[in-house]
């Protein structure tokens, strides 16, 4: 028997929980202005036929209705989902990128069956489907419910039409029958199930009838909408031909020289569109650098005071921010007027408008990001940076060098899944 | 003493399965702490409400569906500030306050008690001097069940004052006491350390009546006791009293008082938080000591102290009670608090 003493509390500042992302709770407006153009997607996506295998599990699974498996909370299509990444963990390719992978294949390995004990904590959201159900809403293929639509049919039908499946939705859905009845997977290490499942199923094996499916449900503009911007599919639909068209896959690194050169031939709804993300992410860059300038300085000095952020020098120093940012304001008050952007706008505007040099610089950029941080739920966020008078110095766990300086976009759009999406559908080299 | 971050007594073990559900009683409560800090690790939640508040909220919603959870508050001091995936209970203890800071945590292979003088509360868990402590009690009876079942019992009686769904709470309380009856039970070995709650409940033996009950023999020798809150005048004198009672009737026997405090450089002094009353003993052969804690620490971390105990020693047999009660008359049950 062991007793434990009792403790004294630690002094335990909130870190973690102080919004360890976003400093200038920016990423509001970004996620809107990359909705715009590339709808229902997230940058988390990149595997399309993860789409497939949802549809699939929807057939598989339709018959169980809302049974949960005798762990009392795991539902049908999450069963379903267990065995298609254990399938890909003992029969497909080790370098694959699958959501919890790594951890699903250290218990595989030391011989435990896949259950909720040991695939994600939280599965609803990390696992495939928690990624994709939004984008298998957007192209009609599931419901909200994740039931077939009528996407999902045609879906299914063309990957059928593709294969010779011999019997694998029967042998699937008692393997999922069994395992609800367990609370976890329960098919032996031999079971042809798994071979099958990576050889229909495999994130990298659309073939032709398939990917056809897929590819034009990108392109459409009659399928569901955002209620609030009707014309975003039309957008998404623009930028897949547009990187069809460019032939090759957009990194992030090279997306904001991609979007300037769709810009130069898109329609003209587009190109208002990739006019407002320019002229946020010159305003999000110029803030951004000039708070890692900050961070940098203070993370080598200590303490940083306006006279010390005046005189450092990278590629881009406070001089430069101070005499682009006019230019750059002036901009993003004339593409990002409207209603839905104009208050983040005019917010940001107002604060940057009368920099003049250096000191006032340095006294915005802390000021905004003290600010943002307060704001923050529930109850405010501790700031970044400890003031004392006129310096302030970065706390230990926002340290950081000057590598990214300067910024180009500070967010990504989107454009790198969109590519991942054209290359295992076989448009994109 | 070790210092470890008390929100971490609030998350699973590996070994602990998933959590079935949890209990506590403050005094002082703030509800999106309570939600966001102690809830979020005690269900395992991954995401972080301001880094992708979508995420977030299906994740609580999912999380917080599979569980029971529920608060027992002082009436006083009960919150908006919730949300309805658990259960605020808002207790009226008559003629007293509900001062236990007291929490139940079970998970499916682990039940743990935590008892502790820091409230639901963002000082109380983050920046005050508390001590807390946590028993785990397991199926292979890591921790002897008469702590588990007496802690039961107490938040029992304390639903009693309750208002709200406090037959839920019954029913919860109810199966994991099942939970454990079916669990090893080694019992307290001779000559072991032991555990013993002990409730300062209204009507009942007050805290040195118990501590009299527990301690062997003739009564301890020194006594150190820390508080950050104490009574004035006469009530404060009455407190003392009673733990000169409980200590050794014939020797030379010695009482520290530990408080907050701080140096007055320019009057050359250092004040103390205390009654003038304890500026001097009471009783003939009792010594009084005195210690303080400073609102800042080393690292000039402005930290209040919280904690409360009374330290008891005669020779090898010690006694270390520690919890929510002040060394008051209404937090040692001389009047009548919870």
């Amino acid at each position: 028997m062991s007793l434990a003493a009792p403790v004294l509390s630690a002094y335990d500042p909130e870190v973690s929980a102080e919004g360890g992302v976003d400093p200038f709770s920016l990423s509001a407006t970004y996620e809107r202005l990359a909705e715009r153009i590339f709808p229902f997607m997230t940058v988390r996506m990149s595997r399309p036929r993860f789409l497939t295998a949802m549809a699939v599990g929807a057939v598989v699974c339709q018959r169980f209705g809302d049974t949960l498996a005798a762990d009392g909370k795991t539902p049908a299509w999450l069963v379903f989902e267990w065995h298609v990444v254990e399938a890909l963990i003992r029969t497909g390719d080790a370098s694959m990128r699958v959501p919890g992978i790594r951890k699903l294949r250290a218990a595989i390995d030391a011989g435990h069956s896949v259950g909720a004990d040991t695939y994600l904590k939280t599965p609803r959201i990390f696992g495939f489907t928690g990624i994709y159900r939004r984008l298998a809403y957007g192209l009609d293929i599931l419901d909200d419910d994740l039931r077939l639509s009528e996407g999902g049919h045609e879906l299914l039908r063309a990957w059928e039409s593709d294969r010779q499946l011999d019997g694998l939705l029967a042998s699937l859905t008692a393997a999922v029958h069994q395992a609800l009845k367990r609370g976890c997977t329960c098919q032996s290490k031999n079971w042809d199930g798994w071979r099958q499942i990576t050889e229909h199923l495999h994130p990298r094996g659309a073939r032709k009838r398939e990917a056809a499916v897929l590819a034009a449900r990108l392109r459409r503009t009659d399928l569901r909408q955002n209620l609030s911007d009707p014309f975003a599919t039309a957008m998404r639909r623009e930028m897949f031909d547009a990187l069809q068209q460019h032939g090759t896959s957009v990194e992030p690194a090279d997306e904001p020289r991609w979007f300037r050169t769709v810009r130069k031939s898109c329609s003209a709804e587009l190109g208002e569109r990739l006019d407002a993300i320019e002229a946020f992410e010159r305003v999000c860059a110029l803030i951004t650098d000039a708070f890692d300038i900050i961070r940098h300085v203070s993370t080598i000095g200590g303490t940083i005071g306006a006279d010390d952020f005046a005189r450092y020098q990278n590629k881009r120093t406070a001089a430069d921010i101070v005499e682009q940012m006019p230019a750059a304001l002036d901009r993003l008050g004339r593409f990002l007027d409207s209603g839905e952007f104009g208050a983040h706008a005019e917010e940001l505007i107002g604060r940057y408008a009368k920099i003049r040099d250096a000191d006032s610089l340095f006294a915005a950029i802390v000021a905004h990001h003290e600010s943002a941080q307060a704001k923050k739920p529930p109850d405010g966020k501790r700031s970044w940076l400890d003031r004392d008078r006129d310096t302030v110095s970065v706390r230990a766990f926002y340290r950081t060098d000057d590598g990214r300086i300067p910024y180009d976009y500070v967010h990504p759009y989107r454009s790198t899944s969109a590519s991942s999406f054209l290359r295992d559908l076989k448009r994109l080299a | 003493m070790k210092e470890n971050r008390l929100l971490d007594l609030w998350s699973a073990r590996a070994e602990s399965g998933d959590p079935i559900g949890c209990v506590s009683t403050t005094y002082t409560f703030d509800g999106s702490f309570f939600e966001d800090e102690c809830l979020s690790r005690f269900a395992g939640m991954e995401t972080d409400r301001n880094e992708d508040a979508r995420s977030y909220l299906i994740e609580r919603e999912q999380k917080l569906s599979e569980i029971f959870a529920a608060v027992l508050v002082d009436r006083r001091n009960v919150t908006t500030k919730r949300s309805l995936r658990w259960h605020q209970l808002p207790v009226t203890v008559p003629r007293g306050v509900l001062h236990a800071k007291l929490t139940l945590l079970a998970w499916r292979n682990c039940i743990r008690v935590l008892v502790g003088s820091a409230n639901l509360t963002r000082a109380g868990y983050r920046s005050n001097y508390e001590q807390m402590a946590a028993f785990d009690f397991t199926p292979d009876g890591t921790t002897p069940a008469s702590l588990l079942f007496e802690t039961i019992d107490f938040l029992g009686k304390v639903a009693k004052f309750a208002s709200g769904p406090a037959g839920r709470l019954g029913d919860f309380l109810s199966t994991v006491e099942s939970q454990a009856q079916s669990w090893i039970d080694p019992g307290w070995q001779p000559r072991e350390t032991r555990a013993v709650l002990m409730p300062v409940v209204p009507g009942q033996p007050s805290l040195f009546q118990q501590i009299a009950k527990e301690w062997r023999g003739t009564g301890p020798s020194e006594a150190a006791v820390t508080s950050p809150f104490f009574d004035e005048g006469e009530r404060a004198n009455a407190v003392v009293e009673e733990l000169i009672e409980a200590l050794a009737v014939n020797g030379e026997r010695t009482i520290t008082f530990e408080t907050s405090g701080r140096h007055l450089p320019a009057e050359r002094v250092v004040e103390l938080d205390l009654p003038a009353a304890y500026a001097s003993a009471r009783a003939r052969r009792v010594q009084h000591k005195f210690a303080y804690a400073t609102a800042q620490d080393a690292e000039k971390n402005v930290r209040a102290l919280h904690a409360k105990s009374i330290r008891l020693q005669r020779g090898d047999q010690r006694m270390f009670i520690f919890g929510s009660s002040n060394f008051t008359g209404a937090g040692t049950g001389i009047d009548s608090k919870w």
